[in-house]
């Protein structure tokens, strides 16, 4: 563009140069020609008025040289009738030669015009005796050097234009270039950061410590200070999390296993007092064994919930109803109304740790959402080709901020207000670790209804299928 | 047969008001002082039919004569041997070198003082020349074309050729094409070798002469025919004169200027081996050609 533009500049004035010089080299020639046919005239006119042709051309002879540097002019004298008189070179024009036509080549006024094709320049001397033509000078000039000296005023203007454009263009590249280089640095850290961490940019080697692109450097890299002490706060708020929660589901499990707890001390009491009876005997143990067994069941879940397995495990039908059981003594609590369906049959080529865990987050968001008495109802199905999971309550529904970070639009976790916490940013990320997402709509019990739908590896969907 | 068409600016008709040019008109104003003065200098004509318009010989022969008259002598020049001649014949001037044609022409008021000796004789030809490549081998090839005479008072340059002409009955005006006149054998060359005329009447020893002094104008032109051997251009004076003081010591001066170093110079520019007395019978050929084309 700037070479274009360069290039069309310097025609621009290589052409108004030249012109220029024309125009000169004519004003130059004219004036040359004017002189030295008037001199011509003044001494041939008497010759001319008396036919003298050997006169004539003496005075030719003599004066044919119009100055340095045009060589000898080739010149005509013909009388008022266009006849030859003398010409400064007989052999061509000889005595009497008609040579009319010499005039006709110019207009009306015309004392000189320039052909420079063949490199001559043509003029005319009306000779005038007592206001009457008693003759003609045509004068041929050779201006082959003032057409090489165009020729080479044009090389050279060429040469040196082109050689400025080209080093000026070159400049402009290389300056542009380094005045760019440092947003290309900027903008391979920004790309890189997209791929992975971001890495600040080390402002010792810029040289710019006190340019604006110095100050963007540092604000960039302020602002990937920031964001890395943001995602150190979220990793250290999700262990806090999972400290957290842990203690509600050792509270829970305590709930779990201390509710059959007064059962069993019972039973233990019956069986010291009436032990010895068959009946009582019998239905004690059979009282205790229940109890022991859903004690079992209690901390077998939470084993097989928080074993920290990230291996796959296919999922099973069953890993979803225990999470039915790890919920149970908040539904309890709060007295919920509980829908449970779970239309899974067979294996999933799901890691079922982290569906149990997108289940157990979301049902207790939702369970901790609704009022006391409320209705949670959770639907578990698995269609053609994708796991669906729909969580459902009557509560007041999800904030557009919790919401945000469900569906992933937010990808920083809530840290205050309602739906704080990480139940909803973790969910978020292990469903997008598997491929699915989460929508947030309205249920038509009048709070949230959160639809988590998760692809099926092809190989499942066969097996599912068979 | 006088001196170089040289300063020949003056056109015929008007002469007297045109000024010689350059080294002439400082010798005329050299001279004008001493026509205040009772003692007149001797006037020596020159025609301009001679070899160059050269200062350097004119200044040798200027001091050579003075030498000679042991007086100051003026050289007198002009364009066309008409206006020498007639001064001379007047009395205007001392002496003059003229052409035989008007010697022969004026010969009742005129004396031979001496004649030029040109390798070996007092005799030269007239030459007829063309282009160096034009054909022709006679005037009778050279009909139509432009000619370029010398002058109409010179033998060579004129009244040969008109005489050869006026044997057949032809005259230059009807045989040629065109033809003018040069006022200098030199010119006719010049003439000729440039083009402006297709052939020329010359002074046959003019144009040996430049064949070594300007081979190059000479070499472009080519002498088609040579007449007869004629009465070189001789040094003449007024009828009556020739036993007065300043013409004897001329005509002594003439004589010995092969012998004087000044002279050598003088003869050595002109070519000339020296001057000697001849007889006016010398001239008889140029008086046949008169008689024939019939100019007293």
């Amino acid at each position: 563009m700037v070479v274009i533009f360069m290039l069309a500049v310097s025609a621009v004035i290589t052409h108004a140069v030249l012109e220029r010089l024309r125009e000169t080299q004519e004003r130059h020639l004219s004036a040359l020609s004017t002189t030295f046919l008037e001199g011509l005239a003044s001494a041939v006119l008497p010759y001319v008025l008396r036919e003298d042709v050997w006169e004539v051309f003496d005075a030719i002879e003599r004066n044919a040289t119009l100055s340095v540097g045009f060589g000898r002019a080739f010149i005509v004298i013909t009388d008022e009738r266009g006849r030859t008189l003398a010409s400064s070179n007989p052999l061509d024009v000889p005595l009497g030669a008609d040579r009319a036509s010499l005039n006709d080549r110019f207009a009306a006024s015309q004392l000189l015009f320039v052909d420079a094709g063949d490199g001559k320049a043509h003029a005319r001397k009306i000779l005038r005796y007592q206001d009457r033509d008693i003759g003609r000078i045509f004068a041929d000039y050779d201006i082959t050097h003032l057409v090489a000296e165009r020729r080479n005023v044009l090389t050279t203007l060429i040469a040196t234009n082109a050689f400025l454009t080209l080093c000026l263009a070159a400049l402009a590249y290389w300056t542009i270039r380094r005045m760019l280089s440092p947003l290309a640095r900027l903008s391979r850290h920004i790309d890189s950061g997209a791929a992975g961490p971001l890495v600040p940019i080390d402002l010792a080697g810029t040289g710019h410590h006190d340019s604006e692109f110095a100050r963007l450097f540092r604000r960039y890299n302020t602002l990937v200070e920031a964001l890395s002490e943001r995602e150190e706060l979220a990793r250290q708020l999700a262990a806090e999390e999972r400290v957290a929660s842990l203690g509600r589901l050792a509270s829970g499990m305590a709930h779990e296993i201390n509710n059959p707890l007064g059962g069993l001390f019972n039973a233990i009491d019956t069986l010291r007092t009436h032990g010895e009876r068959p009946a009582v005997r019998t239905s004690s143990i059979e009282l205790i064994e229940r109890g022991l067994r859903g004690i079992r069941d209690v901390v077998r879940t939470v084993l097989a919930t928080y074993r920290a397995d990230r291996h796959l495990r296919p999922l099973v039908p069953e890993d979803l109803d225990d999470m039915r059981l790890l919920i149970g003594s908040e539904v309890r609590r709060k007295n919920v109304d509980l829908g449970w369906r779970n239309a899974v049959v067979g294996e999933l080529a799901l890691p079922a740790s982290a569906i149990r865990q997108i289940l157990l987050n979301l049902t207790l968001n939702a369970v901790s959402a609704v009022a006391e008495g409320g209705r949670v109802l959770v639907d578990i199905a698995c269609l053609s080709a994708e796991f669906r999971l729909v969580v459902e309550d009557d509560g007041s529904g999800l904030s557009p901020a919790a919401a945000d970070v469900l569906t992933g639009r937010s990808t920083r976790p809530l840290l205050q207000g309602e739906g704080a916490g990480l139940g909803l940013w973790v969910s978020q990320r292990l469903a997008a670790g598997l491929g699915g997402r989460i929508a947030v709509e309205t249920s038509a019990a009048g709070g949230a209804r959160i639809v988590v739908v998760i692809p099926l590896p092809e190989i499942a969907e066969h097996r599912d299928v068979a | 047969m006088p001196p170089p068409g040289t300063a020949s600016v003056a056109p015929r008709s008007d002469r007297r008001r045109l000024l010689l040019a350059g080294g002439f008109a400082g010798l005329a104003a050299l001279a004008a002082p001493r026509v205040l003065r009772a003692e007149r200098p001797f006037q020596f004509g020159l025609t301009p039919v001679f070899l160059t318009s050269d200062l350097v010989l004119l200044e040798a022969l200027q001091a050579y004569l003075s030498r000679a008259l042991d007086g100051e002598v003026r050289l007198v020049l002009r364009r066309t041997y008409q206006e020498i001649t007639s001064q001379l014949v007047a009395g205007q001037i001392d002496a003059a070198w003229i052409c035989g044609f008007p010697f022969v022409a004026y010969r009742s008021r005129l004396e031979l003082v001496a004649v030029p000796v040109w390798r070996g004789r007092t005799t030269y030809q007239s030459y007829l020349i063309a282009g160096a490549r034009a054909p022709g081998a006679a005037l009778k090839d050279l009909k139509g074309h432009v000619h370029a005479f010398s002058d109409p008072d010179s033998n060579s340059g004129y009244l040969v050729t008109r005489a050869g002409l006026a044997e057949t009955g032809e005259r230059p005006e009807s045989f040629f094409g065109r033809t003018f006149f040069t006022y200098g054998h030199r010119n006719v060359v010049r003439a000729v070798a440039s083009g402006l005329a297709q052939s020329g009447s010359v002074d046959g020893y003019v144009w040996e002469v430049m064949t070594e002094t300007e081979p190059e104008l000479t070499s472009r032109t080519r002498v088609i025919w040579k007449s007869d051997w004629m009465g070189f251009p001789p040094v003449a004076t007024s009828a009556g004169r020739l036993r007065e003081d300043s013409i004897a010591r001329l005509q002594r001066g003439l004589q010995r200027m092969a012998a004087d170093p000044l002279g050598q110079r003088v003869l050595g520019l002109l070519r000339l081996d020296g001057f000697a007395l001849a007889d006016p019978g010398l001239f008889q050929s140029i008086a046949d050609r008169v008689a024939l084309v019939g100019r007293d």
